[in-house]
């Protein structure tokens, strides 16, 4: 996933940004969003809570009144007596009783007394007409007449209402002192009612509803242009669903009202409609839009910063890599970058001056493989002389000068060919001839013995390594004496080859051993030969090998060359 | 490297889902269902269809509900449009019980009805019984003549079908179009079977007396009466009683000829989920109160013999005995030729 993204700053910067900025955005808006409904729909829920509960109480209140005045009402002597009276006057004091005993509900109700036949009587209400009827064999009256002791409450449905707007009746039979039914009271509530007692209880997003027994709808707040969510959830609950959800965006909440069969229901408007939420999300989108733009153009100008340079520097690499070391790029910045172009102008100007420098050298060399090449010359012609005079020795019979002529021809021979290694015997036998010449030059004041075991004649050692330390073993160890031995003796262990040339001689002073030991030119006058050899190997096979000087008890000095066993040509 | 992609991968598919999960924690919506609402309960329920009018089946049904505790839900809807619906459902209804519509219709449905025989049926006149109790009669709607009182002398009022086909009243009849009203088509129907001539002569002599003119529907009937577009209108006596009783200024007339007094019904649907429940509603509509209720406050005749009614007695109606299969049987053909008839004015 990450692959393709990684190969790009710009792309790996974007990515960067998103998560440090979009991710922090998109999770504190949906937080927020979040918390806001949460607690918003705390508080709706309680304050419809707390308003449900007010009205329950309302009405709670209401209705126990309407039971126990019409109770007191449908016992009263007074009230029985003069139902059926015609006098004017007995009537005037049955209107006193009634007003008397229903003021403090008359707000919300109106009472009337019916006759045993449903022939209105008496009522507080002006819109009752006395005389009117009401069915005995049906609806409120038959129920009230089949349970007199109850308080009867029904519906009224609006096409058979008595009168226009009269919501809800309630009944209870008046009995006479045998308990027979002889009329019955009815309270009516219409509209106007209801309107005065749920004022205030209601607002913008809270509908209240009152329905019957049955959940047909008694009184409801909801404006008459919408459609009723009663019988939704009527609906709902005869199917047996959940009829929280029968209305988006809304709550619903109910109670009954206990001894009356009815119920109420508020629908309050959810806090966070779904709109208001989808637009909260819409707002965070297009925050996280800007979000993402911002972070395109920053995460562009930054790689651009920082691309631009690297690719400046990758140019100038390019141009290194195909050999112009002219190149040098411009620094304007100050930051890391700046730094960075700063040092690689230093790092190519350092790799000119070299690079100049290794050509100096090699010029050099060439002029020095030059010199070389034309010295060859001589020692060819000084070679074939050398072998002319050994045959004019050989016809005059003058051995010496034969032996000198021949042994100094195959050093000469020996010293300018090419071949960088030789193997032991070749060595020791270019060592004999140097030796034949200086016993001739010394009047033989020195034996020579050479210790070589046939199984190392055939490794492989640098040419001319072991003469100068047997020269110097003659020269400097046997110089005042008249006699004297050199030995060389050539040893091998694992894979080290040691060729010690000891000699029994006047030895070596302390401090020059040291000086030969410590490796140190400076001090080495007259040891070239030594330090040229130790140089010479170490050149070849590395630190561990090399030459080492040391006395001999019995006097004279024994120099041990280290040498790596090798067969073959070490090719340096 | 890779592990790192790895956890940075990792670390981002956790805010993501962390983030998922924040945006759809708004589901935990609490269920209000704490307020100890209880519903019907097991079959308490009722579901009736209706093309009674809201104000005919609303009081019914009230009355029933509380009486019962049944719950009922009422659908309503046109008579052929229910009765079509009952048909569409077949094996499975929705409803328990048809409620409404003539009893030539409910006849022309009877295969999605279950028979049932009401306790109180020996109350209800004989005529309106049907012969296999596939439907129950609610009340009973003879057609009935009614003029403008302010046009029209009591002297000179319509007496009957032949008076209504003369040139007398040529042009000035409210009728409504049998296609669309099922009482229309009842008088038509009413008419043929007493002048008992030739079908399409007859049909022809009562549009030259419509001259042609029909309302579109019954309840224009007496509107166009009442404002004098019409002299005579034909409807029911039910309409009639309740339109002179709101105060319209007309007078009902029983042709003297006879007349029809075709019943509607109400009828349980076969397989209904709340088969009992149903019954108990055949047994209330037809009960004494119901009956008399519909008679106090909607003028509607009762089926039963024993209730108190203060319109025309019934034997002074000299009422006919209508042949509903016959009606239901020529039903397509008269239409048809009344169409026809129509359109060729």
């Amino acid at each position: 996933m990450f692959k393709g993204i990684r190969t790009s700053f710009k792309s790996e910067l974007l990515i960067c940004f998103f998560v440090v900025s979009l991710l922090p955005l998109l999770i504190c808006s949906a937080f927020m969003v979040r918390s806001f409904q949460i607690k918003l729909r705390k508080d709706y829920k309680e304050e419809a809570t707390i308003k449900l509960k007010n009205m329950e109480e309302n009405l709670t209140t209401i209705f126990n009144k309407i039971d126990t005045i019409s109770a007191e009402l449908s016992v009263n002597e007074n009230i029985v007596k003069t139902l059926y009276v015609k006098d004017i006057q007995k009537k005037k004091s049955m209107y006193l009783e009634l007003y008397n005993n229903t003021t403090e509900i008359r707000e919300y109700a109106d009472f009337s007394l019916y006759s045993i036949g449903g022939i209105c009587k008496y009522t507080t209400n002006n819109a009752i007409a006395i005389g009117s009827e009401l069915p005995t064999y049906w609806g409120i009256l038959r129920a009230a007449r089949k349970e007199p002791t109850k308080l009867q409450i029904q519906r009224v449905e609006k096409t058979t209402s008595t009168r226009e707007g009269v919501l809800l009746q309630a009944s209870r039979a008046i009995t006479d002192s045998n308990g027979n039914c002889i009329g019955f009271i009815v309270i009516d509530m219409d509209t106007n009612d209801f309107a005065k007692l749920f004022q205030g209880t209601f607002s913008f997003n809270t509908n209240l509803m009152l329905v019957d027994s049955y959940w047909h709808s008694i009184y409801s707040t909801e404006s008459a242009s919408e459609r009723s969510i009663v019988p939704t959830i009527r609906k709902c609950i005869l199917d047996k669903k959940n009829f929280m959800a029968v209305k988006k965006d809304c709550r619903i909440y109910m109670r009954q009202i206990d001894n009356t069969g009815l119920s109420i229901v508020l629908e309050q408007g959810e806090a966070f409609t779904s709109s208001i939420t989808r637009s909260m999300y819409g707002i965070s989108i297009l925050m996280a839009a800007l979000c993402f733009l911002l972070c395109v153009a920053v995460s562009l100008t930054l790689s651009r910063n920082l691309a631009k340079p690297m690719h400046t520097l990758t140019k100038a690499m390019k141009e290194v890599e195909s050999g112009d070391l002219n190149v040098q790029i411009e620094v304007e910045r100050r930051d890391e970058i700046g730094h960075l172009a700063m040092h690689f102008n230093r790092m190519i100007k350092e790799l000119q001056y070299y690079m100049i420098k290794q050509i100096r050298q090699q010029k050099e060399l060439n002029n020095a493989s030059i010199a070389m090449m034309q010295a060859q010359l001589n020692p060819h012609f000084l070679y074939n002389t050398l072998d002319t005079m050994k045959w004019v020795a050989k016809a005059n019979h003058i051995p010496e000068i034969a032996v000198l002529s021949s042994s100094l021809a195959k050093i000469l021979r020996n010293s300018i060919s090419s071949e960088a290694f030789v193997t032991v015997k070749e060595e020791m036998e270019f060592v004999k001839c140097y030796i034949d010449i200086q016993q001739i030059r010394f009047a033989d004041r020195f034996d020579y013995e050479v210790l070589l075991p046939e199984e190392l004649e055939h490794y492989k050692i640098p040419k001319l390594i072991v003469q100068p330390i047997v020269e110097n073993a003659i020269i400097h160890g046997l110089a005042d004496r008249d006699s004297g031995n050199i030995r060389v003796d050539i040893a091998c262990e694992d894979d080290t080859l040691f060729i010690n040339v000891l000699d029994d001689g006047c030895g070596m002073a302390k401090e020059v051993m040291e000086h030969l030991n410590s490796r140190n030119r400076d001090n080495l006058e007259g040891h070239l030969g030594f330090y040229n050899v130790d140089t010479i190997i170490r050149l070849y096979y590395g630190h561990e090998y090399g030459l080492n000087a040391s006395d001999i008890e019995s006097g004279g000095t024994k120099v041990t060359i280290t040498l790596p066993l090798r067969k073959e040509v070490f090719d340096a | 490297m890779n592990k790192y992609v790895f956890s940075k991968f990792q670390i981002v598919v956790g805010l993501l889902i962390s983030f998922a999960v924040l945006l759809s924690g708004c589901g935990n919506r609490q269920v209000g269902y704490d307020t100890g609402i209880e519903g019907p309960g097991d079959n308490n329920e009722l579901v009736v269809y209706t093309s009674h009018k809201e104000e005919v089946y609303e009081p019914i049904i009230k009355e029933f509900e509380e009486r019962t505790g049944i719950w009922v839900t009422v659908i309503a809807g046109g008579t052929n449009e229910l009765l079509e619906q009952i048909a569409l459902e077949g094996d499975s209804p929705v409803c328990d019980i048809m409620f409404g519509g003539g009893v030539e219709n409910l006849e022309a449905y009877k295969d999605y009805f279950l028979p049932y025989t009401c306790s109180e049926g020996k109350d209800i006149a004989k005529d309106y019984l049907s012969a296999d109790g596939c439907w129950t009669p609610f009340s009973s709607l003879p057609i009935v003549f009614v003029y403008n009182n302010k046009l029209i002398y009591e002297s000179a009022e319509p007496t009957g079908w032949k008076d209504l086909l003369g040139d007398r009243w040529k042009g000035k009849i409210a009728f409504a179009d049998p296609n669309t009203s099922g009482s229309s088509y009842t008088a038509l129907a009413t008419l043929l079977q007493i002048l008992n001539q030739d079908q399409e002569k007859t049909l022809r002599t009562f549009v030259d007396a419509l001259d042609g003119n029909v309302l579109s529907g019954s309840g224009d009937v007496i509107e166009t009466v009442v404002n004098g577009t019409r002299l005579v209108g034909i409807t029911l006596e039910e309409t009639a009683m309740k339109q002179i009783a709101a105060g319209a200024d007309i007078t009902m007339v029983y042709p003297r000829e006879g007349t029809s007094a075709v019943p509607d019904g109400c009828a349980i649907i076969k397989n209904a989920r709340n088969e009992d429940n149903a019954k108990q509603f055949i047994e209330f509509i037809i009960s004494k109160d119901v009956q008399q209720y519909i008679v106090d406050k909607f003028n509607r005749r009762s089926v039963r013999g024993d209730i108190k009614d203060s319109k025309e007695p019934f034997k002074n109606l000299n009422v006919i005995d209508f042949d509903i299969s016959k009606a239901s049987i020529i039903q397509n053909e008269v239409l048809k030729q009344w169409s026809a008839l129509i359109a060729n004015r």
